[in-house]
């Protein structure tokens, strides 16, 4: 038998410290969620990548460009269903802190690579086709991410002016379309134009940053990455080409070893949580002594006793654990944006909300354990002595 | 009469547990908040230190960084010639056109990053004072033997670990393999912990060769005096041959650590003032805890004289202890990352950016601010409920 009205007693005295430390909980279950879902949400930038597409970028450095002239040997390769290409234009709008990324590429091809025109309704970025076709149609204009688009009140129709800084020059292009993005691992924030109107502008340099190619099956991804390599390898320009995967682990491996310091910083904010937890059941603990005394007379066995203490510190936290799951759900809409510049998307997963909650409730056990153990220890003697 | 300040750190030794349970998790909070602090600091004390006032770095226009830029060799000549720009003892202008690109290089424990290549002049040495070749010697003009700087030494696979054993001075560094050639390394730099000792430095020409380009990145120049520096900017802008810019070499590097520094700030605020939440609430409980059973002492205080106010700054003062020691075992707890080698992407350069945990004097006073911070506000509601404990009533309970 175990004594549980106690426990509601329990509740109304020291609500206020019971309140006090959920809220230590909850604070440490939102912060875990977050910095997870920054962690998640890195991955996802390479998980969700196509298994069928190879990026073919120089093997000097990302910063050398390719000659054009190789798309059609690229085109030709087997098993590649199309190719396309994207050039990194850099440039600055209004003011160099203003940044989101900035691609000069192929319009026709980039919609059979990502667009409208990819079987299977299977591309990344979505566009009304009008919007496609009117982008596609007039070589002065471009396409904008959603968030971009949102960021600085572009609407179609808009003209967005940028300098060049790679590539010398006063630009301008009009916006034909807000695409959004139908996959984690492309984010919404680049603007894509013409890259024939760039290579004009420079005199036909006739170069791009990287091609993408699309395969028809994606078990063919190791042996046509290695033709396209082959194919290059005496040549001025050799290439290296990866899998999308790969590609995109490339960026992820840049940033450090930032698992290891966001796994301190998660660390510091569960002990700390547990300090506090292990704090308030210590005091619950000191104050109830007098009251265990009189379980004890009463003839509760000890492992109720024990029980109870148990119970009532594994709810406090998952009640804590709540709050804070909720408090991420809330503050997830609002970190999304200033978050953009690192992970296309910042959403919070089940699978981290279940973690969560899991870590509440293993506080609430472990610090629960302690004065649990010295409550069911305690000889009924002592504890009435205490009555004073 | 003043605030009975012994009474009051006696009181917190009493219950020892529930006090030090209540620092350990300020301290964890301002651990945080140091940890990500040292992080930002090591990133730009790196850059800000990085280059000298009287060197100057001309860009092409509207180019935010090297990488960015191209200065053809006419230019580089005008630029070269003007009387601003130092000269060697034989009269020749310490004026070099550099080309900068980030090559990809597998890391030492797997993956890649990018790594600043500069090709620049043999003698280059001369005019950036405080890069020296600390084990070898420099790269010969017109060779394809490269110098690295330290801080690469251990992170990038292929050249040497400097912590391993049998590893001696003097030793093989390694070979630089990129672009189907293995380019000897024959030098080590060391700059400081600055960042050329992120960087990889061979000759100009070779470099143009491999890169297949035909303009410099950027021309460097030593100034005879730093106050050229204001002549040179209004020259260039007024010939129009010229698309170039002109920045201290000191500038173009502060410039880099601007934003990046500024969001490690942000997210060590964001961090610890989360975190601090949960520390306040801790500390809150205990004074309180501590306060009701303590309702006789303070009857009595009050009994013998001493006003509300003398018991409600003592309960700040217990709080504001409970937060500067916490700070203290913080900065303590952090203190082992002091120094630990690390690297991120420097988001101007978009190359790897090698640096040190760095826990300064600047650093532990924002922490133990902090820290004093957070104590005062977990003592403001058990201060103020002690303050109005009607006398009678505490000496009766």
């Amino acid at each position: 038998v175990i004594p549980w009205m106690l426990a509601v007693a329990h509740c109304r005295k020291a609500w206020f410290r019971s309140l006090l430390t959920a809220g230590s909980v909850a604070v440490a279950v939102f912060l875990f969620c977050m910095l997870r879902t920054v962690v998640t949400s890195i991955e996802a930038t390479v998980s969700a990548t196509e298994s069928s597409r190879l990026i073919s970028q120089s093997a000097v450095s990302l910063f050398v460009n390719l000659p054009i002239a190789m798309y059609p040997k690229m085109k030709s390769q087997p098993g590649v269903r199309a190719v396309t290409h994207w050039t990194w234009f850099g440039g600055v709008f209004r003011d160099p802190k203003e940044f989101f990324p900035r691609f000069a590429v192929d319009p026709a091809s980039f919609r059979e690579v990502y667009g409208d025109r990819r079987p299977g309704d299977s591309g990344e970025y979505r566009l009304p086709t009008d919007h496609w076709e009117a982008w596609e149609r007039e070589r002065g204009s471009c396409i904008v991410g959603r968030a971009t688009a949102e960021k600085y009140g572009f609407r179609v129709g808009d003209s967005i002016p940028l300098e060049g800084t790679i590539y010398p020059g006063s630009y301008s292009f009009v916006v034909r379309g807000i695409y959004e993005s139908a996959n984690p691992a492309y984010d919404e924030m680049t603007m894509f134009f013409h890259w024939d109107y760039l290579d004009e502008s420079q005199g036909r340099m006739g170069s791009v940053s990287t091609y993408t190619l699309d395969l028809d099956r994606a078990a063919d991804a190791p042996a046509v990455a290695a033709a396209v390599d082959a194919q290059f390898s005496s040549s001025a320009n050799r290439s290296r080409t990866l899998t999308e995967r790969a590609f995109q682990a490339q960026f992820v491996s840049m940033w450090g070893n930032y698992t290891l310091l966001l796994s301190f910083i998660g660390g510091a904010v569960l002990v700390a949580a547990f300090m506090v937890t292990l704090n308030t059941l210590l005091l619950n603990a000191r104050e109830r002594v007098t009251e265990v005394g009189v379980l004890k007379t009463l003839g509760f066995p000890d492992g109720a006793i024990g029980t109870l203490n148990l119970v009532e510190a594994v709810g406090l936290c998952l009640l804590g654990g709540v709050a804070g799951c909720a408090v991420s759900f809330v503050a997830r809409a609002a970190l999304e944006k200033p978050l953009q510049m690192f992970v296309p998307t910042f959403q919070v997963l089940p699978a981290t909300y279940a973690a969560g909650l899991a870590i509440a409730a293993a506080l609430g056990l472990v610090a629960g354990a302690v004065p649990g153990i010295l409550a069911a220890r305690m000889p009924v003697v002592r504890a009435l002595r205490r009555l004073g | 009469m003043p605030v009975p300040v012994r009474y009051h750190l006696r009181s917190l030794l009493v219950r020892r547990t529930a006090t030090a349970l209540t620092i350990l998790a300020v301290g964890f909070s301002v651990a945080t908040l140091v940890l990500v602090l040292a992080l930002a600091q090591g990133f730009e004390r790196t850059l800000a230190g990085t280059g000298r006032a009287d060197n100057v770095i001309f860009l092409r226009k509207g180019a935010t960084s090297e990488g960015e830029s191209g200065v053809d060799r006419e230019s580089m000549r005008i630029l070269a010639a003007r009387s601003e720009v130092a000269r060697d003892p034989g009269g020749r202008p310490l004026a070099a056109g550099e080309m900068y690109a980030g090559i990809n290089l597998d890391k030492a424990g797997g993956g890649t990053t990018n790594v600043s290549v500069r090709g620049t002049a043999e003698w280059i040495l001369a005019a950036r004072e405080g890069v020296r070749v600390q084990e070898g010697r420099m790269f010969r003009q017109g060779s394809e033997e490269v110098v690295v700087g330290r801080a690469l030494l251990g992170r990038l696979r292929g050249l040497r670990d400097p912590s391993a054993a049998g590893a001696p001075a003097g030793g093989p560094i390694g070979t630089l393999e990129f672009a189907g050639r293995a380019m000897p390394i024959v030098g080590i730099l060391e700059a400081s912990g600055t960042a050329p000792e992120s960087e990889i430095w061979g000759d100009a020409e070779v470099f143009l060769q491999v890169f297949k380009r035909e303009s410099f990145s950027t021309v460097f120049a030593r100034l005879a005096d730093p106050a050229g520096f204001r002549s040179v900017e209004a020259a260039i802008a007024g010939d129009a041959r010229l698309q170039v810019k002109v920045e201290t070499e000191r500038d173009y590097f502060r410039r880099q650590s601007g934003g990046q520094g500024t969001f490690f700030r942000v997210m060590a605020w964001f961090l610890a003032a989360i975190m601090a939440v949960g520390a306040i609430f801790g500390s809150t409980n205990t004074l309180l805890a501590s306060l009701a059973g303590r309702s006789r002492e303070i009857g009595t205080l009050l009994a013998v004289g001493y006003r509300p106010w003398h018991v409600m700054a003592g309960f700040l003062l217990e709080a504001l202890v409970i937060g500067l020691v916490g700070g203290g075992v913080g900065v303590a707890m952090a203190w082992p990352i002091h120094g630990v080698a690390t690297g991120t992407t420097n988001w101007v350069t978009f190359t790897e950016q090698a640096f040190a945990f760095a826990i300064t004097g600047e650093v532990m006073v924002q922490a133990v601010a902090f820290a004093g911070v957070i104590g005062v506000a977990g003592g403001v509601i058990p201060a103020l409920r002690a303050a109005m404990l009607p006398p009678t009533e505490a000496l009766r309970a």
